[in-house]
């Protein structure tokens, strides 16, 4: 690990320093990284020196995969600080597993858990507070922090802001890309009141400058936890980061291809879109002569969802095919292979999802298989060929595939561009550009009150 | 190289693919239940009691708690696995010849760590999951 040191100021500019904290940062190819990518990029194109604070590059490429192309796309300017990080669950090394965990590695990981929790509640991740609290100190001691964002989840992402707040008075921003305490697909509440993840929330909460969401019902779920500090909370919904490109390619009777891209995780429901998908080729024959292409991971982690993978021994006859991960720099020429969109999300009514932006961005029509309560709904209900479903019934999923079949023939180049152009609100420059704006002149507020750095 | 992959499920086109072996140099074996769905070598085992097994997934595979239980018990489809592997001659060769040897599904992981154990040679790699693997073979070929 090396500190950065300062971009050099021309005579009187001030750069502001942030210290940006995510776990899973290019090359990592989790589905949370975009957020992370985009929001690093977007304060060094204001103007900012960045440093980041992630997890060794070893760490994704021996386990969840990489997106070199992403890496790619880093500001240059950017200076990337791996803190070394170790877990059990990364652990990929079979050699190095002991008997135990092979016979039943869930049970495994649960019992192990409570040994990663020890300095940090929460699993896997926890055991990595004490190396980031010492990278965050070494960066600011080198190169002084005015500002410092933590994206979760990892949750103890958070950590580097408040040592740095309690030890030196830096504001920190927190950034959660879900909850911490709310599991947006059920609406529960995972950890009671007092217990160590409650107590180090509201600690966290408390202290902070702002607290950032990705949608409205989330916020407002958090709002009513914490009514005193709702003030400082802001929705930054994710938002895409550019259009993929306008193709020539036009649908045709002979067979449409819809198309998913995204992260399969066991939350997705395959299992209800392939019901509904087998009873929509019963019945209209322009479907009969379609297929299903699906793109991503079959899971968060490098391992697959074992529930598709069993599914997949019927995708051939059904006209289902999958063709693996897609790196950043080559999702638009999958897109252009598709005349509609399969919007396949967990129930919650907390879930937007990433994807929904992107989807939203190509025009095409989208059929939406997934709760209709989830936040998505909200994303997309202005939608020029939207077609949600009232429940996951395969009915409903059919009738809904049929109707995007005869929309996706029908839309004309100007519909298209239509949709493009309303989907322009949500592109993530509109959703960052503001906050960006507002933290830089808290950060100069300060320095300009002689607040110490 | 020699990899032997454990896919249980047998779907293993996509891990395949993934790999992107050289036809030349690279031999690739799937340990499976089913007929992979990849035109590879296979050693295709016949788990004992696996109507049984399956009854027992049905019955708990839809919580942790379910899931947990069934993996302590003899009808643990990743233990059946394992014990359909212990006898197989020719997986037995494959395995001591292979240099890297990859549990793709968590019903292989015990098979393919006893596999490992028992057969492999000192400095055959082994791991859990496409990733490591991907990894492994590009380090190999550099």
């Amino acid at each position: 690990m090396s500190a950065p040191t300062p971009t050099p100021a021309s005579a009187g500019e001030h750069r502001p320093h942030l210290l940006y904290v995510a776990w899973g940062f290019p090359p990592c190819r989790g589905s949370g990284v975009y957020r992370a990518w985009a929001t690093a990029n977007a304060f060094a194109a204001a103007g900012w020196d960045v440093t980041v604070l992630t997890a060794p590059r070893e760490t994704f490429t021996m386990s969840t995969g990489i997106d070199e192309s992403l890496e790619r796309t880093v500001d240059p300017s950017i200076s990337i600080v791996r803190v070394p990080f170790h877990a059990a669950a990364f652990e990929s090394d079979l050699r190095r597993w002991p008997r135990s965990r092979a016979a039943a590695p869930e049970l495994w990981n649960v019992l192990n858990a409570r040994r990663e929790q020890r300095t940090f509640p929460e699993r896997t991740y926890g055991g990595w507070r004490p190396a980031l609290e010492s990278a965050a100190v070494e960066v600011h001691e080198r190169h002084p922090i005015d500002l410092v964002l933590g994206s979760a989840n990892p949750h103890v992402d958070f950590i580097p802001g408040h040592v740095l707040h309690e030890r030196f008075g830096v504001p920190y921003v927190m950034d959660y890309r879900d909850a911490w305490q709310l599991d947006v697909f059920s609406g529960d509440r995972v950890s009671p009141e007092g217990s160590a993840v409650a107590q180090w929330e509201r600690r966290l909460v408390e202290d902070a400058h702002a607290v950032w969401f990705v949608n409205e019902p989330i916020l407002r779920w958090h709002a009513d936890l914490y009514p005193t500090r709702a003030d400082r909370f802001h929705v930054v919904a994710n938002g895409y980061d550019a259009p993929p490109e306008t193709t020539t390619r036009r649908p045709s009777q002979q067979g449409l291809v819809f198309g998913y891209i995204g992260t399969m995780s066991a939350a997705v429901p395959v299992d209800r879109l392939i019901d509904g998908w087998r009873l929509a080729r019963t019945r209209s024959p322009l479907l009969a002569a379609s297929r299903i292409e699906l793109w991503g991971h079959l899971n968060h982690a490098g391992t697959p969802n074992e529930a598709i993978a069993r599914q997949m021994g019927a995708f051939a006859e059904n006209g289902i095919s999958y063709h693996g991960a897609v790196a950043k720099k080559e999702i638009g020429a999958v897109y252009a292979r598709f005349d509609a969109l399969l919007l396949a999300l967990g129930t919650g009514r907390y879930v937007t999802s990433g994807k929904v932006y992107e989807y939203a961005a190509t025009g095409l029509p989208i059929v939406s298989v997934h709760d209709p309560g989830n936040a998505a709904s909200d994303v997309l209900r202005d939608a020029p060929a939207w077609f949600p479903v009232a429940d996951l019934e395969p009915e409903t999923i059919a009738d809904a595939l049929v109707a995007a079949s005869h929309a996706a023939l029908d839309q004309t180049p100007e519909e298209r561009r239509a949709a493009r152009e309303w989907a322009t609100q949500f592109q993530r420059d509109r959703q960052l550009g503001p906050q960006i704006a507002s933290l830089r002149t808290m950060v100069e507020d300060r320095r300009a009150a002689g607040v110490p750095r | 190289m020699n990899i032997v992959l454990f896919a249980p499920s047998g779907a293993t086109a996509s891990a395949i693919r993934q790999l992107a072996p050289d036809p030349e140099r690279d031999r690739i074996t799937v340990v499976s239940r089913a007929a992979p769905d990849a035109d590879v070598h296979s050693i295709v085992l016949q788990p004992a009691l696996m109507s049984l097994t399956r009854s027992a997934e049905r019955a708990l595979g839809g919580s942790a708690a379910g899931r947990n239980l069934l993996r302590l018990s003899p009808l643990d489809p990743g233990r059946r696995f394992s014990g359909a592997a212990r006898h197989h001659r020719e997986l037995r060769a494959r395995v001591a010849a292979a240099d890297l040897i990859v549990a793709l599904e968590r019903d292989g992981i015990l098979a393919a760590w006893k596999s490992v154990r028992r057969w492999a040679g000192a400095d055959a790699k082994a791991v859990y999951g496409i990733a490591p693997a991907r990894t492994l073979l590009a380090a190999a070929r550099d």
